[in-house]
């Protein structure tokens, strides 16, 4: 049982590897470690203590993982300049087609493309009990006697950003797939929100930019080739939808934010977990989605929830001026048609230039 | 693909040594013979009296190094090699042939220089430790 788990999660670990390394070590390396597990399959161990030693084989590649992936990343460059091998069986998409256009994405890929929502989420549940400070202060007292809010809201959601940009590093390894435009949507809302911000009295500046902009250099420089980057051009010329799906991150992090700070209703917590579960959900279900007209759906239907539930939640009273009122509608509006509107403009122009071309 | 036939008494090339632990004790498992990768594991652990247990992925990383040096040389054939045969199941079920790593000429010589670097090194702490008295 947990050998088979164990096999599954080093198959995943794999998939992470460079693909060219991949092609010539892959299959290698999924034996020997089958190899090693079985191994340790000896009737004279207890079987606590033979997991046990399971478990620290697969936690031995975990921790190792990031030297042999540069190992097989340098690996990788010296035969070809980074270029990224079509057709494997990796994360990675390759070259972006028509046929990888109405791909449906694999499980382990959805439930990697929603991640980033789920740890923000959670971020800022931790951020809600620091807010409602005044119903849970006793929880917090019990823990350490104080309630040190920048601490409890800043170290997680800045965890999310590291997150969002190691995300977006090895979706520049991985030539941008479908699921890495949720952590460059990410890394952007992130730098452009804090950036000139103070949060709980730390001022962010420029410097907010670096996790981003050191992902991107790192990802070059493992590279040394363009072609990642033309390959996230590519992919937005060939399927718009990952432009929205990039707007989605960007944009629904920002907007739960809104609800969050201006809905003081009691169920606040109750309503933060429910948008954070909608923003994984509508994710994992953009990602499994192979046609353009049900990703767009998809993205869509989590912007009409969220309002509709704020609306009926009784947040919206607690706008005392008109201006506050008109703002959020503005919003509403340039999220809700943005994911519509601005990719959807690339692929009319594609749309036009195969057009001119076939002429 | 490999830089598999260098001559044996081409110069080490600066950089290759020192090797780094894990790689010393993956040539010195070769030096026995071809081997798979799960033997080079075994091996190392064994060799290292459980000191150095390699991952698959610096296993497989520093291989992928070592070939690309012309260090060692990859072969598919079953002519040869260890006692546990020459043939693995896959996954899938399927018979996939086992590939085996080996020594080159090449690789035999970069080790050789490596030892005698460390039993320079050896000698020479021995010596300064015999001064002090110690």
């Amino acid at each position: 049982m947990l050998g088979r788990l164990l096999t599954r999660l080093y198959s995943h670990l794999l998939k992470l590897y460079p693909d060219r390394f991949l092609d010539e070590f892959g299959e290698e390396m999924g034996d020997v470690f089958a190899l090693a597990l079985s191994g340790l399959d000896d009737s004279r161990t207890p079987p606590a203590t033979r997991r046990v030693k399971m478990a620290r084989l697969f936690f031995r590649e975990v921790c190792y993982f990031p030297p042999a992936y540069l190992d097989a990343r340098r690996y990788q460059v010296s035969l070809g300049a980074g270029e990224t091998h079509a057709g494997r069986a990796s994360y990675g998409e390759g070259e972006v087609t028509e046929a990888w256009v109405g791909r449906r994405a694999p499980w382990g890929e959805a439930l990697i493309g929603a991640l980033p929502f789920l740890l923000f989420g959670l971020a800022y549940l931790l951020n809600g009990f620091a807010e409602l400070g005044g119903h849970y202060r006793l929880a917090f007292n019990l823990l350490d006697g104080s309630l040190n809010r920048p601490a409890i809201t800043l170290t997680p959601l800045m965890g999310v950003y590291f997150v969002s940009a190691l995300g977006l590093l090895f979706g520049l390894l991985k030539g941008f797939p479908r699921w890495s435009y949720a952590y460059l949507g990410m890394s952007l809302y992130f730098g452009w929100s804090y950036n000139n911000q103070n949060y709980y009295g730390v001022f962010y500046k420029w410097w907010v930019w670096l996790p981003s902009f050191a992902a991107i250099v790192l990802g070059l420089l493992l590279t040394r080739s363009r072609a990642p980057l033309a390959r996230l051009l590519q992919g937005a010329w060939n399927d718009w939808t990952r432009l929205s799906f990039a707007l989605y991150a960007f944009a629904l992090p920002m907007f739960t934010v809104v609800f969050f700070d201006e809905d003081w209703g009691v169920f606040q917590l109750y309503g933060l977990f429910f948008d954070t579960v909608l923003l994984a959900a509508v994710a994992v279900a953009f990602l499994r989605s192979c046609t353009t007209i049900s990703r767009v759906l998809s993205l869509e239907a989590a912007v009409l929830i969220l309002v509709v539930k704020w609306l009926l939640g009784g947040g919206y009273p607690s706008f005392d001026e008109p201006l506050q009122v008109l703002y959020f509608w503005f919003l509403f509006i340039i999220i809700y048609f943005g994911f519509l509107l601005l990719p959807a403009m690339i692929g009319l122009l594609r749309r036009g230039v195969d057009a001119l071309s076939l002429r | 693909m490999f830089n598999q036939d260098l001559p044996v008494d081409e110069e080490v090339p600066p950089g290759l040594t020192p090797l780094r632990e894990p790689t010393l004790f993956i040539l010195l498992a070769l030096s026995k013979g071809r081997k798979h990768g799960y033997a080079i594991l075994k091996d190392v652990e064994a060799l290292s009296e459980g000191r150095v247990v390699l991952s698959t992925g610096t296993l497989y990383g520093a291989l992928a190094r070592l070939l690309e040096q012309g260090v060692v040389r990859k072969s598919t054939d079953d002519s040869g090699g260890d006692s546990s045969g020459s043939k693995s199941r896959s996954g899938s079920g399927g018979i996939r042939v086992r590939k085996y790593y080996e020594l080159t000429q090449f690789g035999h010589r970069v080790l050789e220089v490596e030892i005698n670097r460390l039993s320079t090194i050896l000698a020479m702490a021995g010596r300064g430790l015999g001064e002090q008295g110690i």
